[in-house]
């Protein structure tokens, strides 16, 4: 059975009357009329294909929180009845119409008045929900800016590096929309000041290959995500759409109660606030009953000392105490690997650590190794990981106690570069081995030898 | 540059001012304006439904009737002045012109 519906997203500006006619014009002839336009989507019903043509046209006054059509709106739709124009549909302040005559009087025939009410229309409604949307999406992509500058590798090698930057499009969308507009509007002005008609303004392009981009930095998030960040992206996609559905339900309730404009924005919004913080809190809820939800791995084992429950691992690691001290008791360790890894960097924290519940005291060991996939970064992340221990040290601190690294000059063979830290002149056992793809900072609770300093950079030196 | 606000009237604003000189309901518009220009111009309804409503709001006519949907339209005298100084703005263009012919005739 053929499809009688169909639905397509929505590439147009809001203001784009002329990419929007030349749409349900072209759909039209397809056999396919629109019936409804929303921020999300063009819907349409299969009819016959059917030539005339579509226009687009703003009320200023109304909007899309009204129950019934305004006082100007009916007004049009008599003007337009009259003319041969058929109502369409209606979005907010938007007005769809149809003629079947392709040579009927035009719904507007004079671009001064047209520019005039597109403005008013834009200045009352899209105007500041794009400003907001524009702002939201760049103090989003300032956070980032600022985790970067922050902890560039773990910010890097996190998929929420890849969600954040997910409001990029976002962002980019409405500035350039917002962009685009006021440079075609004086455009237009100019035009129809002399006569002419108003020349086009379509984004279409520019938003589908944005709306490109966000797909393709939520595919790479999927590939890249952990289970659990997984699952609390289905579990927030899950709230954002039960939000929207149930706030779309409190308006279409109102306005079928015919409640005035005012009481149904306000009861619009306290409806998506309340079911928002509900939600939210039967997470927090479950999640506080469930803790093993919030757990990222499942330990080897679980063992108790002093009177606590601790967790044990038993991972492979590349470098562990014995290679380095000749013999290791392995039993009494728990050996963890974590990785956190997106297209642009690999991270993955080894911990050699002394189980709690074994006696005496054993060296242990950490290391830290990073895999830039992208070269211009690995001067960021390099830079990030050598001033590290500077960033959060007091501008007045003794140089006696400062912490930072120096490169040495006996860098292990096979390596790149070698850097000690060290406070004030003292130094300390940790160290960056770098290749030129890898780092490794490497904190020994010991003081190393050359040679030891040899087997580390071996083991942990790129394939 | 962007014609300031209703200092100069485009055709259609000219027409629709011009014709509400006497009482007419909206769609009567449409039909009067082509009457009055031998069908040069028209106005769509859209245009129609924005300058009446641009109109209004700068006081430039006055609703005197509404019966159900039909609201009936008359000019008032700030569109009377409008009107008048769109006249005189093409007469003046239109003296311009006569004048430079003929100065450039002259032997």
């Amino acid at each position: 059975m053929s499809k009688t519906t169909k639905w397509e997203p929505t590439r147009y500006a809001f203001y784009d009357f002329r990419g929007l006619e030349a749409r349900f014009t072209a759909m039209a002839e397809r056999g396919w009329m629109v019936t409804s336009v929303s921020a999300w989507g063009i819907r349409y019903r299969r009819t016959e294909p059917q030539r005339g043509r579509f226009a687009v046209t703003y009320v200023p006054e109304a909007s899309e929180f009204d129950a019934r059509p305004t006082e100007g709106q009916v007004l049009l739709e008599d003007y337009c009845t009259q003319a041969g124009w058929q109502a369409v549909l209606r979005w907010g302040q938007m007005q769809v119409f149809f003629n079947p005559d392709p040579e009927a009087v035009p719904l507007e025939t004079d671009p001064v008045a047209q520019v005039e009410a597109i403005h008013r229309a834009m200045r009352r409604s899209a105007l500041p929900s794009q400003v907001s949307m524009a702002v939201l999406g760049l103090a989003e992509l300032g956070f980032l800016g600022w985790m970067l500058q922050s902890d560039p590798v773990g910010t890097l090698a996190s998929t929420g590096f890849l969600l954040l930057g997910g409001w990029l499009p976002v962002a980019l969308m409405a500035a350039a929309g917002l962009a685009f507009y006021f440079w075609w509007l004086p455009r237009a002005k100019r035009a129809a000041a002399e006569g002419r008609p108003l020349p086009g303004m379509t984004l279409r392009g520019v938003n589908e290959a944005l709306l490109v981009l966000e797909a393709v930095m939520i595919l790479l998030w999927a590939a890249y995500a952990t289970a659990q960040s997984r699952l609390f992206l289905v579990g927030g996609m899950g709230i954002a759409a039960v939000v929207g559905l149930l706030t779309i339900g409190a308006k279409r309730g109102l306005k079928h109660l015919q409640a005035p404009r005012w009481a149904i924005r306000g009861g619009t919004v306290a409806a998506s606030l309340l079911v928002y913080f509900v939600l939210l809190a039967a997470v927090a809820v479950l999640l506080l009953s469930r803790s093993s939800l919030l757990r990222i791995r499942t330990p080897a084992e679980e063992y108790t000392a002093y009177g606590m429950t601790w967790e044990a691992y038993a991972d492979p690691i590349p470098l562990r105490v014995g290679d380095l001290l000749g013999e290791e008791t392995p039993e009494a360790y728990s050996t963890e690997a974590r990785v956190q890894s997106s297209p642009l960097v690999r991270e993955t924290e080894y911990r050699q650590d002394r189980r709690l519940d074994w006696e005496g005291d054993l060296p242990e060991l950490t290391y830290t190794v990073v895999d830039v996939r992208v070269p211009f970064l690995y001067g960021l992340c390099k830079t990030g990981m050598l001033e590290e221990c500077e960033r959060y040290q007091p501008d007045d601190l003794s140089e006696k106690y400062r912490e930072r690294y120096l490169l040495q000059s006996d860098a292990p063979a096979g390596t790149d570069a070698l850097y000690r830290r060290y406070t004030g002149s003292d130094p300390d056992n940790y160290f960056l081995f770098c290749w030129e793809n890898r780092l490794a900072e490497v904190h020994f609770y010991w003081d190393p030898t050359p040679q030891q300093l040899a087997v580390t950079a071996d083991r942990l030196a790129p394939a | 540059m962007a014609r300031e606000k209703f200092q100069t009237l485009t055709e259609q604003m000219f027409y629709i001012l011009l014709s509400l000189r006497r009482e007419l309901c909206g769609a009567d518009i449409m039909a009067r304006v082509e009457d009055l220009t031998g069908g040069r111009v028209t106005v769509g309804p859209g245009t129609l439904y924005h300058l009446l409503d641009q109109f209004l709001t700068a006081g430039m006519i006055a609703e005197t009737r509404v019966e159900g949907r039909r609201r009936s339209y008359l000019i008032t005298p700030a569109g009377q002045e409008a009107l008048d100084a769109e006249v005189r703005r093409l007469r003046q263009l239109t003296e311009d012109y006569a004048r430079c012919v003929r100065e450039e005739e002259q032997p």
